[in-house]
């Protein structure tokens, strides 16, 4: 279940749910880096557009990656 | 060319609420793929520029599935409440900015000065009532029950910042822009304040829907007729510091 603060906020209530959405959205990530690598190598347009819209996604998800990998390693070593 | 945008703008909207359903009363797993999915769709359709000009429409839209997807990725359990907003605002932000520089579009554009500061002020104050009266709605449980009077006033400031400037920033900044200049004010406003009612489903009140959508509208035209989102984001973060920090507390 989870549950909604502000538009921006939503959280899931269980620590094994947030794992599995954090792991969905690491997929969503790679198909993205994959997707702008492959229109990246394109000339056309249209192909270099989305190579560049794909960033608003990326950057948003990078960051959530680099916090999820953060907070993993701190719980192995700590 | 507003006449073939129409349909496929209520369209998407259409499967973003379905999407924002999935989430809330099915399953979050399911909801966040068909969330990001809608998303690649929004960026294959806004740079294949079969639209024109609409494109723009479309990829302003991209950022509400995204945000659905930034937010319920994010480890938000590793922090305090009281951070939540503060991380997923800089998520949402960086989005935003991003998509401000893949589109070439500046900070006056989407509204973030200071014109007619008086009247934007006195916007402002109307964030009190409105927050009051959601609470009403929602009752929502205390976020800093027994915090120190400084931390207090950091976090008033962090969620008025970051919930209210940054939504703002994307749903009458980006968003309402670029809807109002391709379906004209009626439709462009309907639509931007569907989208925003949409993605608060998740507080499965129907109540705070219509209530959010009025107050969209509102903040929606005082965007356009002062041509600046400062008013609007300061009443807006002062409506969640009433929500969910001052009257909490006071009753």
């Amino acid at each position: 279940m989870i549950s909604t603060v502000t538009t921006t906020v939503t959280t899931v209530a269980t620590l094994a749910g947030a794992a599995t959405l954090g792991a969905l959205a690491s997929a969503v990530l790679i198909m993205m880096l994959a997707a702008k690598e492959v229109a990246s190598a394109e000339t056309r347009q249209p192909f270099k557009a989305f190579a560049r819209f794909l960033n608003i996604g990326i950057a948003p998800l990078l960051l959530s990656f680099t916090l999820i990998v953060l907070f993993k390693a701190l719980e192995v070593l700590v | 060319m507003r006449t073939r945008v129409l349909p496929l703008l209520a369209s998407y909207i259409t499967l973003i609420a379905a999407a924002e359903a999935v989430t809330s009363f099915v399953n979050p797993a399911y909801g966040v793929s068909f969330h990001a999915a809608i998303f690649f769709s929004l960026l294959t359709l806004s740079a294949s520029r079969v639209l024109g000009n609409s494109s723009s429409l479309f990829l302003n839209l991209s950022l509400a599935p995204l945000i659905r997807v930034v937010s319920l990725s994010l480890p938000l359990a590793y922090f305090p409440r009281y951070a939540w907003y503060l991380v997923a605002g800089a998520a949402v932000l960086l989005a935003a900015l991003t998509l401000m520089w893949a589109q070439g579009v500046g900070f006056n554009e989407v509204g973030v000065n200071f014109n007619r500061p008086l009247a934007q002020a006195l916007i402002g104050l109307t964030g009190a009532p409105f927050g009051a009266i959601e609470y009403y709605i929602l009752k929502p449980e205390p976020l800093a029950a027994k915090m120190p009077l400084p931390d207090l006033i950091l976090l008033a400031v962090a969620l008025a910042f970051f919930t209210g400037f940054v939504e703002e920033m994307v749903f009458r900044g980006l968003m309402q822009h670029s809807a109002v200049e391709v379906l004209g004010l009626r439709d462009g406003l309907l639509a931007v304040n569907t989208v925003f009612s949409i993605l608060h489903i998740g507080w499965l009140s129907i109540y705070d829907v219509v209530f959010v959508f009025s107050i969209g509208l509102f903040f929606g035209i005082l965007a356009l007729k002062t041509g600046s989102i400062t008013g609007v984001s300061l009443s807006h973060g002062v409506t969640n510091v009433f929500l969910f920090l001052i009257m909490p507390s006071i009753t």
